[in-house]
């Protein structure tokens, strides 16, 4: 079993994220949760969402406490909280940043660190506003590139089905994640 | 269900819970119970008469074109109001307005502003060009009016609309007669006089002005030319005045010898008498008057009489009753048929007011019985003062639309059925259903109990009782 | 066809498929969605429904008992303090044999103010007469909505689906939707035998007297315990038809050798499935059953579930102040009149309130507990508590 655990504020879509990913996963033929961080949720606040991925039925329902990746949506959160909390050593942190994974060298001696300015892409892409981008898909094809843990095909399939608008620059948003990621 | 299985329908004794219904609910269909027969008063639902109208001399269905001012259908409250008066502007001005006095809103808090709301009914009528209502039908009779004063011009205009010809004699002039005469331009311009003569004139009516009768034509000439002749003359008091006092009568003597009425002591049935006589109202004097029954029939047959010549008081909303009463009598009078027997159906209340939209269809609106201020379930009223006063027509003030509607939805519709729902929302026996051609509510007494609530919430007694005898 | 669904949105989905005629309801955290989706289902024309807009879900429950009266398939779904808003009108639509379903998610009552789940709302309508139905899966959700109409309309008693606050609700997983045809064919259009008729009128819930009262009340406890077999048949058909069931009342898991049998119910039984096959690997010789159904309670399959074990332990995220665990009451009851020689000591356990969340370590704990003990040393034994 994988557990990834997204961080985001209110507003960037990261609950639509772990979405994508547990439909993703599920287009391979895996079994997949996912679900918010039971509570209450404010714009701008810290959120977090869950996903799981196996190869057969979860029957665990429960939260998440040592997942196997966390993906950061916004790297103000990395000051803010304890973004690796429970993370099993080894595990990938996915970043939003425009800076070098070395930059994140406290993270590094436990972790491994991906980054990718999926900031500039999304606005590149008219994802979002200048002062609320919407990152959550260009993030994902970052996680997609660093982990292997599905195709790009898969993911571009699901971002098409479950993006509310603009699905093709949102297409367009994963692919240069895709390709643009660090690590 | 037939009415055959519905007496064979007895109590049910279940004697094992298996014959029972899983449902808690009646075994039979509820019909066979008829709580009908539990009753001993039951509910009517008919409309009676508003106050407004039965204090309304003219005979207006006030509380009628209220409902349809109050709805801002300003043409139809018009049509329907000159149905019975053709002066609303003129009455809208100097009407006494008993109608106000009599308003059970009066009690409450202040009474509709009737009068008002006619002059504004009335102004619009004028401004907009009221609709003629000509008869289709036409008469082969031909009636002469002799007098062409609030009277004689409102028999006119109800006879002509019944499709007779009408020939007006008038001596003077001018038509109007007192309304001419007796009032200052400021109180009563002399456009609105004419506007509204115009538009009864407009209906076919020959008029001969400067005529008078006895002196230019002979009554007796009329007598032959016309099959019903009507006296409306009017007061002559102010001719009069300037002899003296023994031959003021005399005066009226000789007009009657004149015009030919045969005149003496009173006799049975329709007289025509000549003399002082007290009257009702204090500040209307007496004169020479002809007296004739209370329909305007003198005792000469063929003639009638209307107006101030005879026995009313002298006011403009008195001279229009007397002159539609007369316009029945002439027409009943044509037509073969006792007009007494018809007074009952065009009563309105117990005072002269008549109705010439039943005489005409034969039909009532109302049971004759007046709703007064108790038999009102004043919960469902909120205080509002008037919104429309005789004030606000100062020279050249314009009264906003809203504000005639606003005035006509404070109506209580005394004794008429506004369709409010109260009696289909609160029967307990779902007894009182709507009608489906929307005309009201059906009272199904076959489960009707008798226990009232729908004539207690009927907020103004469109919904009465009376006593069942088993 | 599988879809990537919340729980919420399962309940829509299977009311959607079950062909409502009228939905009633007013939106509470965290049953939201569930309505959400229906009036926009009912707004697209996807669901030829009646959607009715009311100011409570005590009036929310008066609409649905009026349009399945009239004969009208009906749904609601409601949580907490909108479930126990509905509670009077909860033993009428039950006393007046109107086959309703309701989804209730399963959310704490306050104060102290909670969205988070546990089971004291739904398990405090106990006595109104409604057939209960407590689910661990978004699939199984979905899937019982439809078998409650069957169920519901052939024993006619109201029906609740519940599932857990976000453990459930929020949590998207994939759940197969059948083809609408097969469902049809499953669940035929309602033909409710005492419906109004304007044609032949009837009163209904109207006084009736000493004399029949009794008589009505043991009909309705005769339904009850028809709908048992109802229930199991219904469940056998769902199999035959789309592939999947739910052991009708109760699932039995691994329990055929087991010396500990643990009982749990909702999403509880989810996890411990996972703690069980750990355990079993250890070597441990533990099962579980998972009480689906709490009203009619399965007596006899927990009789044949329990008798001559060694050890039950009962996990019950819920509380009847001054007495314990709901469930375990329940359970310790039906084992009384069995022979002592094959009763087992009943451990009862209370965890979870409030949203506090159950995991695979609370599982082990509770059982870790009941095989180091003898006899359970008191009534409840309290899990996670800070002391």
């Amino acid at each position: 079993m994988i557990e990834v655990r997204i961080h985001g504020r209110g507003g960037q879509g990261a609950v639509v994220a772990s979405k994508i990913l547990a439909v993703t996963i599920f287009k391979e033929g895996k079994y997949v949760q996912s679900f918010p961080n039971f509570g209450v949720e404010r714009r701008g606040a810290p959120v977090t969402a869950y996903t799981r991925i196996d190869n057969k039925v979860i029957f665990l329902r429960c939260k998440i406490y040592n997942p196997d990746h966390v993906v950061i949506l916004d790297p103000s959160l990395i000051e803010a909280i304890n973004i690796t909390e429970g993370l099993k050593e080894k595990g990938w942190v996915i970043i939003n940043s425009d800076k070098e994974p070395s930059h994140f060298n406290s993270l590094l001696k436990k972790y491994r660190v991906a980054t990718v300015d999926a900031h500039s892409i999304a606005l590149k892409h008219g994802l979002g506003s200048k002062a609320n981008p919407i990152v959550n898909t260009a993030i994902l094809g970052a996680f997609c590139k660093t982990t292997g843990l599905f195709r790009l095909s898969s993911l571009l399939e699901a971002v098409r089905e479950e993006v509310p608008a603009a699905q093709e620059r949102n297409v367009q948003a994963v692919e240069d994640a895709y390709h643009q990621v660090k690590y | 269900m037939k009415e055959k299985d519905e007496d064979e329908i007895k109590v049910v004794i279940y004697r094992s819970e298996k014959e029972m219904p899983p449902v808690p609910m009646s075994v039979a269909n509820t019909l066979y119970n008829k709580t009908g027969t539990w009753k001993y008063v039951q509910p009517i639902y008919q409309n009676r008469t508003p106050p407004c109208n039965a204090g309304c001399p003219a005979g207006e269905d006030i509380e009628g074109w209220l409902s349809l001012v109050g709805k801002g259908d300003f043409l139809e409250a018009l049509q329907l109001l000159l149905s019975e008066n053709p002066f609303p502007a003129i009455c809208g001005r100097i009407c006494y307005h008993p109608c106000e006095k009599a308003c059970n809103r009066g009690k409450f808090d202040q009474p509709l502003s009737i009068n008002s709301a006619e002059r504004f009914l009335g102004d619009y009528g004028i401004k907009e060009g009221a609709p003629i209502l000509t008869s289709t039908e036409r008469k082969k009779e031909r009636i002469a009016i002799i007098g062409s004063g609030p009277a004689g011009l409102t028999s006119a205009y109800h006879l002509a609309n019944m499709g007779y010809y009408i020939t007006i004699f008038e001596a003077s002039s001018q038509l109007g007669g007192s309304l001419i005469k007796k009032y200052s331009p400021e109180r009563l311009p002399v456009e609105v006089v004419e506007a509204e003569i115009e538009r009864i004139t407009k209906r076919g009516i020959k008029v001969r002005v400067g005529t008078k009768v006895g002196d230019d034509i002979s009554l007796e000439s009329l007598q032959r030319e016309y099959q019903a002749i009507l006296l409306a003359t009017g007061d002559q008091k102010s001719k009069i005045l300037k002899a003296d006092k023994e031959k003021a009568v005399l005066s009226g003597l000789e007009f009657l010898e004149a015009t030919g009425v045969k005149w003496g002591v009173k006799l049975e049935g329709g007289i025509a008498i000549v003399g002082e006589r007290d009257i009702p109202e204090k500040e209307v004097r007496s004169t020479p008057r002809i007296m004739t029954d209370p329909m305007g029939a003198t005792h000469e047959k063929g003639v009638f009489a209307c107006g101030d010549i005879t026995f009313i008081p002298r006011a403009i909303n008195h001279e229009v009753g007397s002159g539609k009463r007369a316009a029945m009598a002439i027409d009943s009078y044509l037509k073969g048929e006792d007009i007494k027997k018809k007074l009952e159906l065009v009563k309105v209340g117990e005072g002269e007011s008549v109705s010439m939209r039943s005489y005409i269809t034969g039909a009532v609106k109302w049971v004759n019985k007046v709703v007064s201020f108790d038999e009102l379930n004043l919960d469902y009223f909120e205080e509002k003062p008037r919104f429309l006063n005789p004030e606000m027509f100062a020279e050249g003030a314009i009264i906003k639309d809203e504000i005639a509607v606003q005035e006509a939805e404070r109506c209580f519709h005394c004794g008429v059925c506004t369709q409010c729902d109260n009696c289909y929302i609160y029967c307990p026996d779902l007894a009182i259903s709507r009608r489906k051609d929307s005309k009201g509510y059906r009272i199904n007494y076959d489960y009707c109990k008798g226990c009232l609530i729908c004539v207690h919430e009927c907020p103004r007694n469109a919904m009465s009782y009376e006593g069942v005898v088993k | 066809m599988k879809k990537i669904l919340m729980g919420n949105h399962a309940v829509s989905y299977g009311a959607l498929l079950s062909r409502v005629e009228v939905i009633a309801a007013y939106p509470i955290t965290p049953q939201t969605q569930v309505v959400e989706e229906l009036s926009k289902m009912c707004a697209q024309g996807k669901l030829k429904a009646r959607y009715i807009n009311v100011e409570s879900e005590h009036s929310a429950m008066a609409a649905c008992i009026a349009a399945e009266q009239a004969g009208a398939r009906t749904f609601t779904a409601t949580s907490s303090h909108g479930l126990t808003l509905m509670h009077e009108l909860l033993h009428w639509a039950a006393g007046a044999r109107l086959p309703i379903v309701m989804a209730n998610i399963n959310r704490s009552m306050a104060p102290g103010w909670s969205i988070w789940t546990d089971q004291n709302d739904s398990l405090s309508q106990r006595d109104t007469g409604w057939l209960q139905i407590y689910c661990e899966s978004n699939q199984e959700v979905f899937d019982s909505i439809i078998q409650a109409y069957k169920i519901a309309e052939r024993v006619l008693l109201p029906v609740m689906v519940v599932l857990d606050a976000f453990v459930l609700s929020h949590t998207y997983e994939p759940v197969d939707i059948p083809e609408q045809e097969l469902v049809d064919q499953f669940l035929s259009k309602l033909d409710y035998p005492y419906k109004l008729d304007v044609k032949n009128p009837c009163s209904f819930g109207s006084l009736l007297p000493p004399e029949y009262y009794l008589e009505l009340r043991y009909k309705m406890q005769k339904a009850m315990e028809e709908a048992h077999d109802v229930i199991i048949k219904v469940d056998k058909e769902y199999q035959q038809m789309f592939g999947r069931s739910y052991g009708g009342l109760v699932e039995e898991y691994r329990t055929e050798d087991a010396e500990l049998v643990l009982v749990a119910s909702s999403t509880v039984a989810s996890t411990a499935r996972m703690v069980v096959e750990q355990l079993r690997d250890e070597g441990v010789k533990v099962g579980m059953i998972k009480m689906r159904f709490f009203r009619p309670f399965p007596t006899q399959e927990v009789v044949n579930a329990l008798k001559g074990k060694k050890k039950v332990a009962v996990i019950d995220r819920n509380i009847s102040y001054g007495q314990g665990g709901i469930f375990c009451e329940e359970i310790r009851s039906v084992l009384y009149n069995i022979d002592q020689h094959e009763r087992p000591p009943v451990f009862g356990y209370i965890a979870g309130l409030g949203g506090r969340d159950i995991t695979p370590t609370t599982i082990r704990e509770i059982l870790s507990h009941t095989l180091k003990e003898d006899k359970p040393k008191e009534n409840i034994i309290w899990i996670g508590v800070k002391h």
